[in-house]
């Protein structure tokens, strides 16, 4: 007898629909999430920072005070559940699979969550299908996998599980959910302070909303708006024991439980310029923020708006949800409106990332999602398709609509690969290893190029640096003043970021600032220039810059916490998870009711016809154009259509350094090969632009010649980071099949006369005599503090500016690194230290001098605060690289008008490696040979070997209008001792030159043990 | 209170050992002398226990401190510690400046001290005293020398001072076509060659343009080649910091 289990007593969907679609959800969410994460999140934003916190409960649990990250500051500035609970689990798994567990876990608790929450609107089927829903929606797959945002998901978990018991506890008035509700709300408040604020009026009131309206009889809710708002208040008046007694324990709870960060946000105000979010932009003016912040994480929101506007406002019930749902919407659209700046005002506008506001309107729709769905799939929905459009019909539109939509997933789930948000993977163990070697700890590095990759450095270990990617507890007026995420990625703030940057570099020492690890050599230019020198590329790729002569960290007194808060912090958030727990075990076992949802009204399963066909209809539309966009983008655009959009590309793809598709633009020709293009690329590169800089903005101007052919005028900014370039270039163009190709110009190669080019280097290694015992070496592998010597220091006053300019001489027989600074002495016993810039080289070959210039404040400050005295500090340090300067060089200083001079310099390479920036240091000196100004000139191409190039640079002088100030006389110290100017000489070049020097002083990339 | 029936005058860790007269039998005994604490043994007598080193090595002599503890009360004992033996002994020549330089001085401070294997100081043979200190007037020839011959760490050094002059010529190499201009040899008053490394710079010009050419020094010597265009004539000087060596002329012809 054949058997088969296709009966209708073996169904597996008989009964508990409900449960068995939730273990459906949480199964699906351990399987697909649960196998991902450890993948995507080192590409997210948050992620390592929660680890890096999660570390610091590791280390230090009852000590707030973290020192690693912005010289100093306290973790009570963020609710610390989170972090303490991975801390936990890091006890036993490494940091990134705490992490990743506990992500899973709580993302398990959030189906639940969402399971329960969808139970007050609707029946357990629906919301099964909502539970499924929520493994898959995009919003809280971007949370999760894009952001890392764990503290926001923990609290949304939590949140909606406490929804239910609230509802339940206003219904029935039973002092038991009371109980479960706060302890939910703990966790909430522990995890994620925003959140819980937030959730108060988006979640929590339309929670009470719906819960004293299901408490009306039926004629209440037949009754009109005004009618029904009477009633409404009359019986919320009846539960106003309830709902006070309420709200007092939950401001009590949320107060008590984090109040050290109550007391540190009261206490320490966060005044900082704010920074820029892509979530408050306007997303028609900025579509990639609009694609990230709006359209990923509510296409499907907007593909069911009509069915989710039908159902959230058709019940009384709902005006609650129907109205955070909708505030939700328009907040989260950030700057495309002026309405959240004016509903926010204009100081939380700044403040907030207004993307989650986007995503909590996403979680309010899951449940009228859900019952769309399943009426779509499995209800009256689906009847009227197939009635009236035959079965076939209905199985392709669902079929289409799943499977475009779940690629859209798969996009999200990679779009950290599409789109890349950070750079690649850094092997963190080398520079573990570099820190840990001969005491590199006792100062601070920076990283540059890491991306949020410094976090996860900074977990691997107890170094401190002077960045951090926790804006909110910044304190350093460098970084507070000006609108900059992290020093790190400070290229992508622009001229401000790099600013910032640049002040770090060149006070160094005030940081005790001494190891920069770069992953991005855009920064190269101006880490040479400031005076940083590369000692020693890491296996991983990471290049080490060092700066001479940094004092070691001085012990920092950290800011005072009571110890009795120390240990609240310490015990009650953890407390909170632990005694959540309990309680829903305590509750599960003897609390809870059976079908304990009875006071949940019935809602009608059917939707109008316009929304019938608007929401099946609009996902296969979107899903589906959005796909076809992204496929469109991928292979299909035109980019030769015309010629600017041709130029344009290929400037895209030059700067992306895609080589291949760059030469696709020229028009194909036997003479001119792929490996043409390489070459002529390979000799013609190297220099500022384009090697060291992005390009920022192009312009292209067309002068048209005849129908197929084409002139066009480009016009580049470029950003490097020793500032702005601009350039000029016209390239010819002709219309071949459709398109528009670039003629490739005629190289001019020039050729050096010799065959093999011969320098004599005389280079140097210091050698430490480092005695192996268990004290710190302290004499013996001291090299000695080298002589030098100030040929001469001067105080300039040009209008509002004021500097010191002079020149410093390496007296000694080795390479020295000299640090210089000012110390001025105000007459209100203040001081203030000041150090050079650009205008110096730090590096000197024994008897080799540098001009200098270090800039102070303005005339307005110094002559407000009045200069009691001035000091000029030179200390020397034994050096081994950064003494050559570059190749030889001839100029010429002609006038021009208003005081301008010409310089025109060539130029010649005669070294071995090529010269990536040839530069030169400029000083205007006066007939008696006193120097006034100083400048650094760059020319924006390489030089290679033999070869020799020639650039033009315009100098205003000033000494027609400057002052020299010889009243205030500028002491000289040279390694902490008092010393004398030497006399100043005529320098007759200068004079003969319209009082023009120059030294050269050039960046050489390549051959780091030269520089 | 344990009573010490035995107390010495110096304690020897290498033989000595404490008897103290005391009832009960949880007793704990520790050492600290001034700069590190001493593992010590407890055995119980009939009348109390004795205390003596775990380790019978050397230490660095000075006070210190025994303490008996038992149950919640501390005792305190000084005691003065010294070695039996004073083990191998070493000679110590500190120098100072490490670095002298002839421009300025060659005058150079000699410390000379006495320490045994524990790093306790003995007194000097010659001398009566733990240090002595000697004015020394180096010699001028640079180099680097050894305040002891067997000890690299007490190396110092005598660095070459400034050139005093810089002698220039200039020859044209017809097969380079360029000039080889060679600054040297360059010595300082005392006749050493000066450092290698010193950068010497060319300074040149035609009738229009200014050109400055760096070089440094190797074996007293820093040569420049100067490719001239069009059978020009230039002047040219060479100069390290304030010194300046003659004007030479240089033409192909």
């Amino acid at each position: 007898m054949r058997t088969t289990l296709d009966k209708p007593s073996y169904g597996i969907w008989d009964d508990y629909y409900g449960k068995k679609l939730l273990l459906v959800a949480l199964s699906l969410a351990l399987v697909t999430h649960g196998t991902i994460i450890y993948y995507t999140l080192p590409k997210t934003y948050d992620a390592f920072v929660h680890i890096f916190f999660a570390d610091h409960y590791s280390r230090f649990w009852f000590e707030p005070w973290e020192y690693r990250w912005y010289t100093g500051f306290l973790t009570t500035s963020y609710p610390p559940m989170v972090h303490q609970v991975i801390a936990l689990i890091g006890k036993i798994f490494p940091l990134k699979v705490a992490f990743c567990i506990y992500a899973i876990f709580i993302l398990e608790i959030l189906v639940i969550g969402i399971y329960r929450f969808t139970k007050l609107f609707f029946d357990k089927t629906t919301a099964g299908v909502a539970a499924i829903l929520t493994v898959v929606l995009s919003s809280i797959i971007e949370t999760l996998h894009v952001y890392g945002q764990m503290p926001t998901l923990t609290g949304l978990a939590f949140l909606l599980n406490a929804l239910p018991f609230l509802y339940q506890y206003l219904v029935k008035r039973k002092l038991g959910y009371l109980v479960m509700t706060l302890a939910f709300l703990s966790v909430t408040v522990s995890a994620h302070h925003v959140t819980a604020i937030f959730g108060m009026v988006f979640f929590i009131a339309p929670t009470i909303f719906m819960a004293v309206t299901d408490g009306l009889s039926k004629t209440d809710l037949s009754k009109k708006i005004t009618g029904f708002a009477l009633a409404f208040i009359r019986a919320a008046l009846k539960r106003h024991k309830e709902i006070l007694l309420f709200g007092f324990l939950m401001i009590a709870l949320a107060i008590g439980l984090i109040f050290p960060y109550w007391y540190w946000s009261k206490t320490d105000p966060i005044t900082q310029v704010s920074i820029p979010h892509g979530s408050r932009d306007n997303f028609f003016e900025k579509p990639s923020s609009g694609l990230i912040f709006f359209v990923i994480p509510l296409t499907l929101i907007f593909a069911l708006l009509p069915a989710i506007t039908h159902t959230i406002t058709r019940k009384k019930r709902f005006i609650g949800w129907a109205v955070s749902f909708f505030i939700c919407l328009l907040l989260g659209s950030g700057g495309t409106t002026p309405f959240p700046k004016k509903m926010l005002g204009e100081n939380a506008f700044n403040i907030l990332t207004l993307d989650r506001f986007g995503f909590w309107a996403s979680i309010i729709a899951i449940p009228f999602m859900a019952k769309f769905i399943y009426s779509f799939i499995a209800g009256p929905v689906k009847d009227f398709w197939e009635k009236n459009f035959r079965p076939k019909t209905h199985f392709i539109l669902s079929t289409i609509t799943g499977f475009s939509y779940l690629l859209f997933i798969v996009f999200i789930f990679h779009l950290g690969s599409f789109r890349p948000l950070q750079p690649k993977e850094i092997d963190i163990q080398p520079l573990l290893n570099f820190l840990n070697r001969d005491e590199h700890m006792r100062w601070r590095y920076l990283t540059l190029g890491f991306g949020d990759q410094m976090a996860w450095l900074s977990a691997n270990s107890l170094a401190a640096t002077v960045d951090g990617n926790y804006h909110s507890a910044r304190r350093l007026p460098e970084l507070t003043t000006r609108p900059v995420e992290r020093l790190e990625n400070a290229k992508f703030s622009g001229e401000k970021g790099l600013a910032s940057l640049t002040d770090f570099l060149t006070n160094a020492e005030k940081y005790n600032l001494k190891y920069v690890f770069s992953n991005d050599r855009y920064y190269d230019p101006l880490l040479y220039y400031s005076g940083w020198n590369r000692t020693i590329r890491l296996e991983n790729g990471i290049m080490v810059w060092e700066k001479g002569n940094i004092s070691t960290i001085a012990p920092i007194q950290p800011t005072q916490v009571h110890p009795l808060l120390k240990k609240l912090w310490g015990i009650f958030p953890v407390g909170s998870l632990c005694i959540a727990f309990i309680l829903t075990i305590f509750y599960l076992r003897r609390y809870k009711e059976k079908d304990y949802f009875d006071s949940v009204p019935e809602t009608n399963q059917y939707y109008p016809l316009p929304v019938i066909y608007a929401s099946s209809l609009l996902p296969i539309l979107f899903f589906s154009g959005f796909m076809f966009k992204q496929v469109y983008e991928l292979l299909l655009v035109k980019e030769q259509k015309d010629p600017s959009t041709a130029v344009l590309n290929y400037y895209n793809h030059l700067d992306f350094q895609r080589f291949e598709s760059a030469f696709r633009f020229f028009k194909p020709t036997p003479t001119y090969p792929l490996d043409q293009f390489l070459l002529e690329k390979s000799v013609s590169d190297g220099g500022l632009l384009p090697s060291f800089a992005k390009l920022d903005s192009i312009a292209v101007e067309k002068t048209t010649i005849s129908k197929d052919t084409v002139f066009a005028a480009v016009y580049t900014r470029w950003r490097t980071s020793l500032g702005r370039r601009e350039k000029r270039e016209i390239i010819p163009l002709v219309k071949q099949d459709k398109k528009w190709y670039i003629i490739p110009q005629p190289f001019k190669l020039e050729i050096p006369d010799e065959q093999m080019l011969h320098y004599t280097y005389t280079l140097f290694k210091r050698q430490g005599k480092r005695v192996i015992s268990s004290f710190p070496t302290v004499k013996d592998d001291r090299v000695k503090k080298p002589f030098a010597s100030f040929k001469q220091a001067n105080f300039i006053r040009d209008k509002n500016r004021n500097f010191i300019t002079g020149e410093i001489l390496n007296a000694d027989d080795v390479p020295v690194n000299i640090a210089l600074s000012v110390l001025v002495q105000f007459g209100n016993n203040t001081v203030k230290k000041y150090y050079p810039g650009t205008a110096f080289k730090y590096n000197l070959s024994p008897k080799a001098s540098s001009f200098f210039q270090i800039e102070l404040d303005s005339t307005e400050v110094l002559d407000s605060l009045q200069i009691k005295s001035v000091s000029l500090y030179a200390d020397t340090d034994v050096s081994e690289k950064g003494y050559l300067s570059g190749g030889s060089l001839a100029y010429t200083a002609t006038p021009g008008a208003n005081h301008k001079i010409n310089i025109r310099t060539s130029l010649h390479n005669e070294l071995t490696t090529e010269i990536n920036i040839p530069g030169i240091l400029v000083a205007e000196k006066d007939k008696d040979g006193f120097i006034w100004q100083t400048q650094l000139l760059l020319h924006t191409t390489a030089v290679r070997s033999g070869l020799s190039t020639h650039f033009e640079q315009p100098l205003q002088k000033i000494q027609h209008r400057a002052k020299r100030l010889e009243q205030i006389p500028i002491t000289l110290f040279i390694n902490g001792q008092l010393r004398q100017q030497l006399p100043v000489n005529k320098d007759e070049l200068a004079t003969r030159n319209n009082g023009i020097a120059v030294m050269s002083h050039c960046f050489m990339s390549q051959e780091i043990y030269l520089q | 209170m344990p009573v010490l029936s035995n107390k010495p005058g110096w304690f020897h860790i290498q033989s000595d050992s404490l008897a103290f007269i005391a009832s009960g039998k949880k007793w704990e005994v520790a050492l600290l002398s001034f700069t590190q604490p001493i593992p010590m043994q407890l055995v119980y007598t009939k009348n109390g226990f004795i205390v003596f080193p775990k380790y019978r090595s050397g230490i660095i002599e000075g006070n210190a401190e025994l303490v008996l503890t038992h149950r919640n009360q501390s005792f305190y004992y000084a005691l003065a510690l010294k070695n039996k033996k004073a083990g191998l002994i070493y000679e110590r020549d500190y120098r100072s400046p490490k670095t002298v330089n002839p421009d300025s001085s060659l005058q150079q401070q000699s410390i000379v001290h006495r320490y045994d294997q524990w790093r306790n100081l003995h007194q000097l043979q010659s001398h009566s005293g733990y240090f002595t200190e000697s004015p020394i007037q180096l010699p001028a020839t640079s180099g680097v020398y050894r305040a002891q011959e067997l000890n690299a760490v007490s190396a110092y050094y005598v660095q070459a001072g400034s050139a005093l002059s810089i002698p220039i010529k200039a020859i044209y190499d017809r097969k380079e076509k360029a000039f080889i201009v060679v600054a040297g040899p360059l010595k300082d008053r005392h006749n050493n060659l000066v450092a290698n490394g010193t950068l010497v710079k060319f300074e040149y010009s035609d009738d229009r343009h200014f050109f400055l050419k760096e070089a440094t020094v190797l074996n007293g010597f820093a040569t420049t080649s100067i490719q001239p265009e069009n059978n020009k004539k230039y002047q040219l000087k060479a100069s390290i910091h304030q010194t300046f060596s003659n004007t030479i002329e240089l033409h192909p012809q």
